[in-house]
């Protein structure tokens, strides 16, 4: 797992909801049991177990008894409505930090947003 | 009791060096004693002895050091005690006395058959060792085995704790208290006194109740050295 | 439920101490990391959980028992040292037999398995072996017998990193499987740093660290920057260690959590650097503003 600081259940929790957001993991699906993810990412068992645990309190995942965990039917909403609200902490405010840095200001960057097109 | 049983399984992969060499020294002697009869010269020599039995101690001895330097450390390692090891250690100690004695008693039969090798040689009837029943004899042969296996134990079980200085300390110690033994019975004049005393001794005596109360005592010293000895 | 508790632990040999007052809990079910350096007294805890040497003073306790000459407790306990020596004329198959005789929960399929998986013939004469496949296995017969309480005294250290990484992955697969009680002592401390989830830390016989693995990811930062902002705010820190180079200046703290400043950087710093950082400054004194 990455090194970078922030204990490894998150890192897990991420993962699994890196891949509900952009589709892999659709609703309603299973998820890979916590055996198999520690297996996978090389990590303690109990680990896994605390990151799908943690997904479970948030209602991203729920439990179906002797089956396994699933996808909750609107976790995609879930992470997207939350990941919206952190935009602008985790995006926009280190960018007009770094602009402030450069000496642009607000309609430069506003400029740039217009013409800018995503790499191919 | 089923451990220690399963630690004299374990101790058994040595079979080779505890009842193997053994018999095969055993199955050697007659070879070995008419060689040593030619060698002598030709000529009726009549009855005549020949000591080769003490020569197996020599085979014996080797098993049982291994056993205490190599086989010990192993086991220690998967969680067996020392109290176990110990009862393991008398088990195939005793077992292997008897097996031999057996092996000893059958080249006796075989001795007498052939009317001492055809040469009226006695490499194992031996004067000394009484005209008894085959039981008796089997007791006679198994109790000095007993009595050197436990003098190669506990050689043994000093080298694990003490290493090399342990056994010169061992080996002077010894020499030391005989040389005393010795030198009183010279002065005191005991000499006499002991020799009247193990002429009247029968066999069973002499060669199997005194060795192996010798071996039991070695085995009780043996154990207070076992109980703080370290892989 | 603790399976191993000791209490002020020591083993003095003459005036040398090579556990001196160590009283650790280690929980059930649970991968335990045992850290320090060579001589640290990492395996004289371990021979002495094992009954195999003996305290000189405090309380030790496994499975609520005391070990020494327990064959209750024993037979629930597999120890691999590093330098396990094995009876010369023994074969492989001997000494999986012997473990299979010992312990009760061995499991002779996955013994076969672990074998052909690092590519040890049963037949050879153990002394025959290189020291790669000796370590191998004894890390075999540690794994395969399933006991409640295994310990594993750097057996791996012959083992390169491909056979390593092997050991590692059975590991977890079957500690998945199989819960127990795993103690792994080590070096190699970043390989293990995302299996272990309690941190034991020794040096010169007494406990530097005794925590969480998860709490101690983030526990330490490394702040690098203009000399007088770094020390500006490493002010109220705990400094376990620090580096200069021209005018920047690099300071390894604890306890500064997840704080940010702008023009400073702030790196995490990985297990291995907190052990060696902290058992650093156990060897001397420390003193504010000295440098290294």
């Amino acid at each position: 797992m990455k090194d970078d600081g922030r204990p490894l259940f998150l890192q897990i929790a991420e993962q699994i909801e890196n891949s509900i957001v952009d589709g892999s993991l659709a609703a309603d699906t299973q998820v890979p049991s916590t055996n198999e993810l520690a297996a996978f990412h090389r990590i303690n068992p109990a680990t896994a177990a605390k990151g799908i645990n943690q997904l479970v309190a948030d209602g991203i995942l729920y439990k179906r008894r002797g089956i396994g965990m699933f996808v909750a039917t609107d976790a995609r909403a879930q992470l997207m409505e939350r990941r919206r609200r952190d935009f602008t902490r985790q995006f926009l405010a280190p960018l007009m930090a770094e602009a402030g840095k450069l000496g642009m200001d607000a309609e430069e960057i506003k400029k740039l947003i217009d013409v800018w097109e995503p790499q191919r | 009791m089923s451990r220690v049983l399963d630690v004299v399984r374990i101790q058994l992969v040595h079979w080779p060096a505890l009842l193997g060499y053994p018999l095969l020294a055993l199955a050697a002697m007659p070879l070995l004693g008419w060689g040593i009869d030619v060698s002598n010269g030709e000529g009726a020599l009549g009855a005549h002895e020949i000591y080769l039995l003490p020569a197996l101690w020599g085979v014996i001895a080797p098993a049982h050091l291994q056993t205490m330097t190599q086989v010990f450390p192993f086991t220690l390692g998967l969680g067996v005690t020392r109290r176990t090891f110990a009862a393991a250690t008398a088990l195939v100690v005793l077992g292997q006395a008897l097996f031999v004695g057996l092996g000893l008693v059958a080249l006796d039969v075989v001795e007498r058959l052939t009317g001492g090798w055809g040469r009226e040689a006695q490499i194992f009837g031996l004067d000394v060792l009484g005209q008894s029943n085959p039981l008796v004899l089997w007791f006679v042969y198994s109790g000095p085995l007993v009595a050197v296996s436990a003098i190669a134990v506990l050689a043994g079980v000093v080298f694990q704790r003490w290493r090399l200085t342990g056994i010169y300390l061992a080996i002077f110690g010894s020499v030391a208290v005989l040389v005393a033994v010795g030198v009183l019975a010279k002065t005191q004049s005991w000499g006499p006194a002991i020799g009247g005393f193990l002429d009247g001794q029968p066999p069973l005596a002499l060669f199997t109740a005194y060795p192996v109360v010798f071996a039991l005592a070695l085995g009780g010293a043996g154990w207070l050295v076992l109980r703080r000895a370290t892989a | 439920m603790n399976v191993v508790r000791t209490v002020g632990v020591s083993r003095r040999y003459g005036p040398l101490a090579a556990l001196d007052g160590v009283s650790v809990e280690l929980a059930e079910n649970t991968i335990h990391g045992l850290l320090g350096r060579n001589g640290a007294g990492k395996t004289t805890l371990m021979r002495i959980l094992t009954g195999q040497d003996f305290e000189t003073g405090g309380t030790v306790e496994v499975f609520g028992q005391h070990p020494y000459e327990n064959a209750d407790v024993l037979s629930r306990v597999c120890f691999i040292k590093e330098s396990q020596r094995y009876p010369e004329k023994f074969r492989v198959k001997h000494a999986l037999r012997a473990a299979e005789l010992l312990y009760p929960n061995w499991d002779n399929a996955y013994a076969t398995a672990l074998l052909a998986d690092f590519a040890i013939p049963s037949g050879p004469l153990l002394g025959k072996l290189s020291r790669g496949q000796l370590s191998a296995v004894g890390v075999i017969i540690g794994l395969a017998s399933r006991a409640p309480l295994t310990l594993f005294d750097e057996p791996y250290l012959g083992l390169d990193a491909v056979a390593r990484q092997l050991f590692y992955d059975r590991l977890l697969a079957d500690y998945a499987e199989n819960p127990r009680t795993i103690v792994l002592s080590t070096h190699l401390i970043d390989e293990v740093s995302d299996l272990i989830e309690h941190v034991v830390l020794l040096d010169r016989g007494k406990v530097l660290i005794d925590a969480d693995a998860e709490s101690l990811r983030g526990e330490a930062i490394a702040v690098t920057g203009p000399a007088d902002a770094v020390e500006r705010f490493a002010a109220g820190y705990e400094e376990l260690h620090r580096e200069r180079i021209g005018g920047s200046l690099r300071v390894t703290l604890t306890g500064a959590g997840h704080r940010h400043e702008p023009g400073l950087d702030f790196e995490p710093v990985s297990l291995q650097q907190l052990v060696v950082r902290t058992t650093q400054r156990n060897g001397r004194p420390v003193a504010a503003g000295k440098e290294s």
